[in-house]
């Protein structure tokens, strides 16, 4: 009974504990086989419940009629008046655990950084700084090494010489060739 | 059969009506729980699909968080990656505050008004088949709620209205209380400083009676978007917006997220961004912007804003001869790129009025 109808007020709780030992009544009665006397206390039984408006007929009525959405319902929590915000202190879950500890990284990752901005300008300063140094020390490398080169690859008078010499030599080997040729086949 | 046997008797069964002793009965400890859930929507969701989820929603934990740090900051701004379900969240956002703050007036904008209202009409449709419970708040009896191709409106039984708004001048002189600035890349940002924005400036007016001009609804701006371009009006805006969780850091969040989340909660499939990855026609950059939510572009201290130098492009009185609307000093400049064997010759004129 208590589930199925709205039992808010004293007067109900009453009504009902009435009724209660009233279908206890009944129940006896029927049981004693006194039809007259059952009857009869149907009769109050059936008015109590009709006085409390516990009819299922009434219950159909009323439902939904009073309020159908949840939204309607808070309508009449506000009408009642302002509803304070709800303090959320401190994290209560996990969601607010997380939500927490992005807004304190942001919060720290800015604030606590000073000068965050003349830090990145002058991480960005230094990386072109030392990509800058990178390319003259690469650039120092190469000349270094076509100077030892250089120096390595002098040509000197003998050179000159003994390349003369090789292509003199060159050139008697190809004659001597051709005219080792031509004399077989004028042979 | 003793007395109390009795009084238990069909403990099981559900009340059908709720009578308005017993409503008004429960109002001090409502009051409590609206309060609490205007912090934690994401238990009042759960709330409302306790007794009747016929497709086993619930909300996952990345959601949780959105869902919170949406309804307890004024300013949000959101970039997430495609299947992230930004707009679903940021449309649960909108009915919630409805429901939980009677009388609300609440917009979606967005770069197109077609594109808004089919945007929160698909998400609504959704979220009541989700949630069944939501279908109850909304009146949906003619006159009340519309669903037009161009406008949407669903009003509330507690009088809170949803709609979507256009980003154009004649949305000028509207009045809403906060709104959703969905996918904000495409929204011009003079229209909305000059035009979305002061619709919000009259604060709601509570069942009780008065105003509170602090509460988070009022003027609040939730602004979802994949990533960019820097130099836009959305980059700027999403940078104000850091800046306001640094100075204000009770009213201002910025969130953010990449394609891994919803990979891992199986709402976008791995393949489906290898394939992305692996296809040549979709550009490195591109994948940063939709997918790793990196805003790309001209670098910051770039001398041309991009999206003003477009919105610049469009001569409201072209000239297509020498017209004498200038000064005798005027003249012009034509620089000509000669195009050759088959490729375009383009020609720049140049105005210059001393």
């Amino acid at each position: 009974m208590m589930a199925a109808f709205d039992i808010v007020t004293p007067a109900h709780e009453d009504y009902l504990k009435l009724i209660c030992k009233t279908s206890l009544k009944c129940h006896q009665l029927v049981d004693l086989g006194d039809i007259e006397g059952f009857q009869k206390m149907s009769k109050v039984y059936d008015t109590l419940m009709k006085s409390a408006k516990f009819t299922a007929a009434q219950n159909k009525a009323e439902s939904g009629e009073y309020v159908s959405a949840i939204d309607e319902f808070i309508l009449m929590c506000e009408r009642e008046g302002f509803i304070p915000r709800y303090y959320v202190d401190e994290p209560k879950d996990k969601p607010d655990e997380t939500l927490a500890d992005l807004r304190n990284y942001t919060h720290r990752l800015v604030t606590e950084e000073m000068n965050l901005g003349n830090l990145i300008e002058s991480a960005a300063r230094t990386m072109a700084r030392e990509e800058a140094k990178e390319e003259d020390e690469e650039t120092t490398e190469i000349e270094d090494l076509d100077l030892h080169e250089l120096e390595e690859e002098v040509l000197t008078d003998n050179d000159f010489l003994s390349h003369y010499e090789f292509v003199e030599d060159e050139k008697d080997e190809d004659e001597a060739m051709i005219r080792e040729l031509l004399g077989e086949e004028d042979e | 059969m003793a007395l109390q046997d009795l009084l238990n008797l069909k403990s099981d069964v559900d009340k059908i009506g709720l009578s308005e002793e017993r409503v008004r009965a429960c109002i001090p400890v409502a009051r409590q729980y609206v309060a609490f859930w205007r912090e934690y929507p994401d238990l009042f969701v759960d709330f409302l699909v306790s007794k009747n989820n016929p497709e086993n929603f619930h909300l996952f934990y990345y959601q949780r968080v959105f869902l919170r740090a949406a309804m307890r900051y004024k300013y949000t701004y959101a970039v997430f990656p495609r299947a992230y379900s930004k707009s679903f969240l940021a449309a649960l956002i909108l009915i919630i505050r409805c429901i939980l703050y009677p009388g609300a007036k609440l917009f979606v904008t967005s770069g197109g008004k077609e594109q808004a209202s089919s945007i929160l009409k698909a998400k609504v449709q959704e979220l009541c088949h989700l949630i069944p419970a939501l279908h109850e708040e909304i009146d949906w009896r003619r006159g009340k709620t519309m669903e037009g191709k161009d406008y949407v409106r669903y009003v509330f039984k507690n009088g809170s209205v949803l709609d979507n708004i256009a980003a154009r001048e004649t949305s000028r002189g509207q009045r809403r209380h906060g709104g959703l600035m969905e996918e904000c890349v495409g929204i011009d940002g003079l229209i909305l400083n000059e035009v979305i924005i002061p619709t919000m400036n009259v604060s709601r007016r509570g069942a009780w009676g008065d105003k509170d001009d602090n509460e988070v609804l009022n003027k609040s701006q939730i602004y979802v978007t994949t990533a960019g371009w820097k130099n836009t009006f959305a980059y700027d805006k999403l940078i104000q917006i850091l800046v306001w969780e640094i100075i204000k850091p009770d009213r201002a969040m910025i969130l953010g997220g990449t394609w891994r989340i919803p990979v891992l909660m199986g709402l976008l499939d791995k393949t489906f961004i290898r394939d992305l990855k692996m296809d040549g026609t979709f550009n490195e950059s591109s994948f940063d912007r939709e997918y790793e939510s990196r805003w790309s572009g001209t670098i910051e201290d770039a001398f041309f804003n991009a999206e003003q130098f477009d919105h610049n492009r469009v001569l409201k009185q072209p000239e297509y001869e020498f017209s004498g609307r200038s000064t005798k000093n005027a003249y012009y400049v034509i620089a000509v790129d000669v195009g050759r064997k088959g490729c375009d010759s383009v020609a720049c004129i140049l105005k210059v009025t001393p």
